[in-house]
């Protein structure tokens, strides 16, 4: 059979628009695998995540965590010493099986990954970017829940790139946070458009 | 001793022997599995359903603003979705149905339950979008395909989706093994410990065993690159290998769910297995010489068609960069190379002309905000240029690269196209302003000064730490850039959001310049040789001519201590004295690229400039 007649076989009869769906959607997928930001023009519109990022772990697997950590400033004007957010908890062998908490330690990691990729932008593009607001929104809440919050006028926070585990190689500081008031952000009242 | 070879025997032909999986079971023990991973999924998000309420990691008041902005009714629907009370049931729904797939049986309704499945996961995956993962986003795409394939009649209709499954099932091993290649962490084999220490995906014990041995440990990821970039090896050699490869694949996953914490990817990638192997049935059983196989024929011709448009689209792209825009004119240097250059303004005669170079990786539009509102707004000559490899300018210099060529380069520049007499004010962005900075000595005294804008000093990589630490990474990103547009994926390039409000041509120039190769490999040449000639470099600056303009990005000063001390050298340099400003709020491309920052960048270049004494130029034909 000749090439023309394959194809012409393959894009006729029953199940020919499942074939031409199927093999467009695999060349999409095929074009969002290339690693790298600027190249990701393919899954720019995918909101719902239906192109599947098959590059796990690559090219460079992660190999640090994000430390969040914060300090509160009381009414007194004094400065608590820096606490950490426990978000990940120790390895057991039921988490094989069960293990929700990943889901939170994981949300931290890329929020701080998508903190530091606009960095370099200035802290104007930082505090727009949702990660941004969500962490913050997150500790104002974690730190009304934990501490005498009444006597608390504001915090600030920082993520600190650690490696995990190992203790020799030294923690770095990649972003600090202006200080920001407890006062809860006063929320819509109803869903607007963007 | 015969006993126990026979017994290997037997063992090894039942491991090689070729599946004979049909597609009822392949469709049956796909469901039940990628039923499983929702079951986890959404007990999950219940149990955390925390983070879901106001002040938690997933609170749809914020998170709503994330990503790409839907339509109106795709708005309406997440939002419907989102609110606390929907997204509760729509997990309870969803636990539900996985636990009803669980049960026997092999009714359509199970078709229409996995389209319910897979749909939901969808609509849900903006509503967790911080901290979701690969397996969210397989079992929607598994549940999909195969809910569909229940649900239509034609059995070629049902292959076409049991293969664009197996497909993806392929893919996903390929492209996560051949990209990791790229990566060095996993060449040396130090990305297995690495991810090991960390607390989000590592395991303190499994991670002190592969630093206690680490060629096991390197062992172990090499094995792994090799399963995943060999996994469709399968389908060679009648099927006979599919056994072995996909026992293997599991084994992987069950481990990457014990070390990893990934265990939703454990029956996530296992439902892919059963369609994978019905895929690899050899067309000499029953099972796979009734199986339709179009969908192959058709996806290799989908891809070749995709290869042969980025292609085509390629070189389109790259004489369209060759050409520049409309106004550029070329030049030959003394070196060789053929620089491109364009005069943006003339002004008049007895006033400066400002000669603007840019950055690393940039061409002259990078700078168009500065050089379209100097040449409109002042009387002062503006003049642009590409460095050789940028644009139209071309490098034909032989020998090695270094940045004195890129000087002379310049120097040959302004004494060919600025007429003798009229100073010149040398502008430029980082290594641009480097650049100037070696040419002016050889220019002499027509040169009135330098603006440099967020500069390169020769001295950074060895006294600032963070622009020592990044320079791994700076040669990593352009050697990346480079070959992956040199292999013909410049289409895939994001739509680049600082040119967002330039005039359409130089937006789409600018598009072009960086979905071109070019740009690129000229970027990585010059950081070689900047690299090379930074790590040497000792002692203090030269005098430099002229007056000197150093103007400090914010965020360059707030990111790194050490930058400021380095801009006051430069300024300190010059004969005729230096001034060093702070640009509030401005970011290191944002000085040129943000209409706010870029404007006042332009004004500080204009007072700078307009301290010039009047000169008395000779005419000379079309020189500025």
């Amino acid at each position: 059979m000749t090439l023309a007649r394959l194809l012409k076989d393959a894009v006729r009869g029953p199940g020919a628009g499942w074939r031409i769906a199927g093999a467009s959607a695999l060349t999409l997928t095929v074009a969002a695998q290339i690693p790298g930001e600027l190249l990701g023009r393919a899954r720019r519109r995918d909101l719902l995540a239906t192109i599947p990022n098959w590059r796990f772990f690559a090219p460079d697997p992660s190999v640090h965590d994000y430390e969040l950590v914060y300090r509160t400033l009381s009414h007194q004007g004094e400065t608590s010493g820096w606490k950490q957010v426990p978000l990940v908890r120790n390895r057991r062998a039921h988490q094989m099986l069960w293990y929700p908490e990943r889901r939170a330690g994981k949300a931290v990691f890329d929020m701080g990954t998508e903190v530091l990729r606009v960095i370099d932008q200035g802290f104007a593009t930082v505090r727009d970017q949702p990660s941004y607001r969500a962490l913050t929104n997150f500790l104002r809440r974690e730190i009304r829940q934990t501490e005498n919050h009444e006597a608390v006028k504001g915090f600030q926070f920082a993520l600190v790139r650690s490696a995990g585990y190992d203790l020799d190689e030294r923690a770095e500081w990649q972003f600090i946070s202006p200080y920001t008031s407890i006062a809860p952000v006063a929320r819509p009242t109803a869903m607007q458009g963007r | 001793m015969r006993r126990t070879a026979q017994a290997l025997r037997r063992l090894l032909h039942t491991a090689l022997e070729p599946p004979t999986l049909t597609r009822a079971q392949a469709l049956s023990r796909s469901e039940r599995l990628s039923a499983l991973t929702t079951l986890s999924s959404s007990l999950e998000h219940l149990a955390q359903r925390h983070q879901t309420e106001p002040g938690g990691l997933n609170d749809w008041h914020v998170l709503r603003e994330a990503g790409p902005t839907p339509g109106p009714l795709l708005r309406r629907l997440l939002d419907r979705v989102a609110e606390p009370r929907t997204t509760t049931a729509l997990h309870l729904g969803r636990a539900a149905l996985a636990t009803a797939l669980l049960a026997p049986g092999d009714g359509r309704w199970r078709g229409a339950a996995q389209l319910c499945l897979a749909t939901s996961g969808a609509l849900l995956f903006p509503r967790h979008a911080y901290g979701t993962d690969g397996s969210d986003q397989v079992t929607v795409m598994v549940q999909g395909a195969t809910g569909a394939a229940r649900l239509v009649r034609a059995e070629p209709a049902k292959d076409a989706l049991v293969w664009y499954l197996a497909a993806q099932a392929n893919l996903s091993y390929l492209v996560s093994g051949w990209v990791k290649l790229i990566g060095p962490a996993w060449r040396d084999g130090s990305a297995l410990p690495g991810v090991l220490r960390t607390r989000v995906h590592g395991h303190p014990r499994l991670w002190a065993l592969a630093r206690e041995h680490p060629r096991t440990s390197r062992l172990l990821a090499h094995s792994v690159l090799a399963l995943e970039c060999g996994f469709p090896l399968l389908y060679t050699r009648g099927g006979r290998l599919t056994r072995p490869v996909v026992s293997a694949a599991v084994l992987f996953h069950g481990a990457n769910a014990y070390a990893l914490g990934l265990n939703r990817f454990l029956t996530a990638f296992t439902s892919l297995h059963p369609l994978v192997a019905y895929t690899a049935v050899p067309k000499t059983h029953p099972v796979g010489a009734r199986r339709d196989d179009r969908f192959r024929t058709l996806a290799a011709a989908a891809l070749t068609t995709a290869t042969a448009f980025t292609a085509v689209a390629a070189v389109r792209r790259r004489a369209a960069v060759l050409a520049g825009s409309p106004g550029s004119r070329l030049l030959v240097a003394r070196s060789g190379n053929l620089l491109q250059y364009e005069h943006h303004g003339d002004g008049d005669p007895d006033q400066p002309v400002l000669v603007l170079g840019t950055g690393l990786a940039a061409t002259p539009d990078h700078l168009a905000r500065i050089s379209e509102r100097l040449a409109v707004t002042t009387r002062f000559g503006v003049l642009g240029y590409a460095r050789a490899g940028y644009n139209g300018s071309r490098r034909r210099a032989t020998g090695p690269y270094t940045l004195a060529e890129s000087a002379r380069d310049l120097v040959d520049l302004v004494e060919a196209r600025v007429c003798p007499g009229r100073p010149v004010i040398l502008v430029g962005h980082a290594l641009g302003a480097e650049v100037a900075r070696r040419a002016a000595p050889l220019l002499g005294d027509r040169v009135e000064g330098i603006v440099y804008l967020d500069p390169c000093h020769p001295a950074e990589l060895l006294r600032s730490e963070r622009k020592s630490r990044a320079a791994v990474e700076q040669t990593r990103n352009l050697t990346r850039m480079a070959w992956f547009l040199r292999l013909g994926t410049g289409a895939l390039l994001s739509p680049l959001d600082w040119a967002t409000g330039l005039p359409g041509p130089v937006r789409r120039r600018i598009h072009q310049q960086h979905a071109d190769s070019r740009m690129w490999w000229a970027a990585l040449r010059e950081w070689r040789a900047m690299e090379e000639e930074f790590q040497r470099h000792t002692g203090e600056l030269p005098p430099v001519p002229g007056r000197a303009l150093v103007i400090s990005a914010q965020v360059t000063a707030d990111g790194d201590p050490d930058q400021i001390p380095l801009h006051h050298e430069l300024a300190r340099a010059h004969r005729a004295g230096g001034e060093c400003v702070v640009l509030d709020g401005a970011a290191h491309d944002g000085m040129l690229t943000r209409p706010g920052p870029a404007r006042e960048t332009t004004r500080l270049i204009t007072e700078f400039a307009a301290a010039t004494r009047p000169a008395h130029p000779h005419p000379a034909g079309a020189r500025t």
